[in-house]
């Protein structure tokens, strides 16, 4: 298991060993330079067919320009924010713009100790830190 | 070491070039240079979209052994009987380097976009296409830096190479070991290390066998060194500059 105290302890693997399976393999969609030929195909309004790995890429189907997206931060588990008030609704994918806090944006502060059977890892937001609220958690 | 440096232009005319294209390329090639190398990706021939038909169906690659067979002037050969047979050409001090569409795959998007209007401008002047081959694109540890997912699975994979090593240096015979170094060489695999264009990184199944032979190496590694029931360090491991703190259990009976 690998836990990231500096990016506010965000767990970024979970390796399940009888399964030999990383139960939080996940990736970030982040843009690349051939998404914009991309674009500009779904403006052209057809698709193109990608023949050799050499070819630039357009579109090989139509109308993936309207699902381009990009995640921002990386994906991962117990990335952690403050949200104002139950009422407002989240984006389950892409929550964050109204959070007033982000602490996977922060480094936090942890400490690592072993305990009977595993390890607790304590993080600890820097007291005086700008925003509404001190962390502590482990 | 000997060195053949595969030819760009026949990795584009196999398969998607006429057969003939193909051979009155090397009709120009030939008395000019002692041999002309061709080595490329299996996917081409079935796998890629379209390409089962066009290569299969529509007799390409039939046409094309046919051809290479009945031009006269034409000697196939294997690298091995090339190297035994012909003197090299010269000296060559390499860069780190791959073909050149994975050096603009491996550039940031906003410098690959510059890239792409440099070589477009560039080839419009007389002679641009020869001097576009100047330009190189980025290095291939860049891809880590782009997707730190990658980056993580990468500096697992070194991590565990050198316990594996260390451990091996100690005892060469031990099984376990040896098969710890089996699976650590299976997630060595290349394809989910990157993204170009058709996919590598993001897709999942790619992944999942690296790291799927990452954690079966550092099961066995764990069994071999016998071990206590929790190992764990609290360190830079993935060359971030940030502290993670990597912990190991054992299954649960």
């Amino acid at each position: 298991m690998t836990l990231n105290p500096e990016l506010g302890g965000a767990v970024t693997e979970i390796g399940y060993l009888p399964k030999t399976l990383d139960v939080s393999d996940v990736i970030a969609r982040r843009p690349e330079a051939y998404h914009d030929r991309v674009r500009a195909a779904g403006r052209r309004g057809k698709a193109t067919q990608v023949r050799t790995i050499h070819d630039a890429p357009a579109a090989k189907e139509a109308g993936l320009e309207a699902i381009l997206a990009y995640d921002e931060p990386r994906r991962a588990s117990l990335l952690d924010a403050w949200f104002d008030g139950p009422e407002t609704p989240l984006d389950p994918l892409a929550p964050w713009e109204g959070a007033r806090l982000l602490l996977f944006r922060e480094r936090l502060d942890g400490v690592a100790r072993a305990v009977e059977g595993g390890v607790t890892l304590s993080l600890s937001r820097a007291r005086g830190a700008p925003g509404p609220l001190d962390v502590e958690s482990s | 070491m000997r060195v053949f440096p595969i030819s760009q232009r026949l990795r584009y005319l196999i398969p998607f070039g006429e057969v003939e294209a193909v051979i009155e390329h090397l009709a120009t090639r030939r008395g000019r240079v002692p041999a002309v190398t061709m080595v490329d990706d299996g996917e081409k021939f079935g796998v890629w979209p379209g390409t089962h038909a066009h290569v299969y169906e529509k007799g390409w690659l039939d046409r094309f052994f046919d051809r290479l067979l009945t031009t006269e002037w034409l000697e196939l050969a294997t690298l091995g009987e090339v190297a035994d047979r012909v003197p090299a050409t010269g000296r060559v001090y390499l860069p780190t380097a791959s073909y050149r569409e994975m050096g603009e795959w491996a550039l940031p998007p906003d410098a690959a976009q510059l890239l792409e209007r440099a070589k477009h401008e560039l080839a419009a002047l007389p002679e641009g296409e020869r001097l576009t081959t100047l330009l190189r694109g980025g290095f291939w540890r860049s891809f880590l830096v782009k997707y730190p997912e990658v980056a993580d699975t990468y500096w697992k994979m070194l991590r565990l190479s050198r316990a594996v090593h260390a451990a091996l240096a100690a005892t060469p015979d031990d099984a376990q070991l040896l098969a710890a170094r089996e699976a650590l060489w299976r997630g060595q695999a290349n394809d989910a290390y990157w993204h170009g264009v058709f996919g590598g990184c993001y897709l999942p199944h790619l992944r999942r066998a690296v790291k799927s032979a990452l954690l079966d190496c550092e099961q066995r590694l764990a069994d071999a060194s016998g071990g206590a029931d929790v190992v764990w360090s609290s360190e830079d491991g993935n060359g971030d500059g940030r502290l993670e703190v990597f912990v190991r259990t054992r299954d649960s009976p």
